[in-house]
């Protein structure tokens, strides 16, 4: 990353550069969250794992930093209140559409 | 693909005795915004070219800035529209510039504070919810709509001779919570109405409304809280 910008007044240019990094911790929190929720989960969608598994992924993840290794990815149960979970179904109880 | 050439004022507190202009070319296409080009500028040209962006979809309020002579939001305006002209972009007017086309909004800060822009009522929320008819709702709800864009001061010749003005924006916002049934802080509010920095300020020219971006009315606003103020004027001595 280069910087045009070297003033210290309102300087954009650099907080985009500042936030860049942030952004890209972020992202690999992420990638490797995702990663270790073998299963698919409302936008989280995997083609290896289709379904959703409450058994072992109704869990919060945790990443937690780990220098420059990558972060460490562990879960914590969720504690439901009044939504229960249950089966969503997308497009009239989850049948598939037929196109005509 | 055509280019226009774009002119911004350049302010830089470090290094500028005062504002000058910089122009680039800037190939556009015909769905590109004018918040796009000043995009394309600093990712391509110059990197410390400084102006504030956030949602692109006009529901923010940050990039306003004055486009040849006209105060608009950056991100629904099209440089379709300015071409084969030349584009201006000014910093909103009536306002310090911080730097380049970034202007310092504190001064309107204080006063959307000082109109204290939040229900008050005592009643609220242990009583439960509010009803409210459609027809009480059409009575703030435009003013609702309000995204602190400030192009309303930039449009504001009051607030250009004097920033004393309470202004479009803050009063409509204060017009907001008055003219809401649920709302019991009216009397709180009338102070900065009846100044002469507060709706008397203003002299009905109305470009405010022309500017806005979301339709808000804020010559309305202000020109019934004279009717307000007035009543609450003469209502005094029967108080007594």
């Amino acid at each position: 990353v280069k910087l045009d910008d070297r003033s210290r007044a309102f300087n954009t240019e650099w907080l985009a550069a500042l936030e860049l990094g942030f952004t890209l911790e972020v992202a690999e929190a992420m990638a490797h969250g995702a990663l270790a929720r073998r299963e698919s989960r409302g936008a989280h969608m995997r083609l290896d794992f289709e379904a959703r598994d409450d058994e072992a992924f109704l869990q919060h993840t945790l990443a937690r930093h780990a220098g420059d290794a990558a972060p460490r990815i562990e879960h914590q149960p969720v504690t439901i209140t009044r939504s229960r979970p249950r089966v969503r179904h997308y497009g009239g109880e989850g049948k598939k559409v037929v196109l005509t | 693909m055509n280019t226009i050439t774009i002119e911004c004022l350049r302010y830089h507190p470090e290094s500028d005795a005062e504002p000058r202009f910089q122009s680039w070319p800037v190939p556009f296409t015909d769905d590109m915004s004018v918040l796009q080009g000043l995009q394309y500028i600093k990712d391509h040209l110059d990197g410390s070219l400084t102006f504030r962006w956030s949602c692109r979809m006009a529901i923010c309020g940050s990039c306003g800035f004055v486009l040849n002579g006209v105060p608009k939001l950056g991100c629904e305006t099209f440089l379709r529209d300015y071409h084969p002209g030349t584009l201006r972009v000014e910093p909103l007017s009536h306002f310090p510039i911080v730097r380049d086309l970034a202007i310092d909004q504190s001064d309107f800060l204080k006063k959307l504070d000082s109109v204290k822009p939040y229900l008050i009522n005592p009643d609220t929320p242990g009583k439960g919810t509010f009803v409210q008819t459609p027809e009480q709702m059409d009575e703030y709800y435009q003013y609702s709509k309000c995204i602190n864009c400030l192009l309303c001061y930039a449009a504001c010749p009051q607030y250009g001779l004097n920033n004393a003005f309470t202004g479009p924006a803050a009063l409509s916002l204060l017009h907001r919570y008055n003219a809401d049934s649920r709302d019991a802080g009216k009397a709180e509010r009338m102070e900065v109405v009846n100044t002469e920095d507060g709706v008397w300020g203003c002299t009905l020219v109305g470009y405010c409304s022309e500017v806005c971006p979301k339709a808000v009315d804020p010559a309305r606003a202000i020109n019934q809280n004279k009717i307000e103020s007035t009543k609450d004027y003469f209502f005094r001595f029967f108080r007594k």
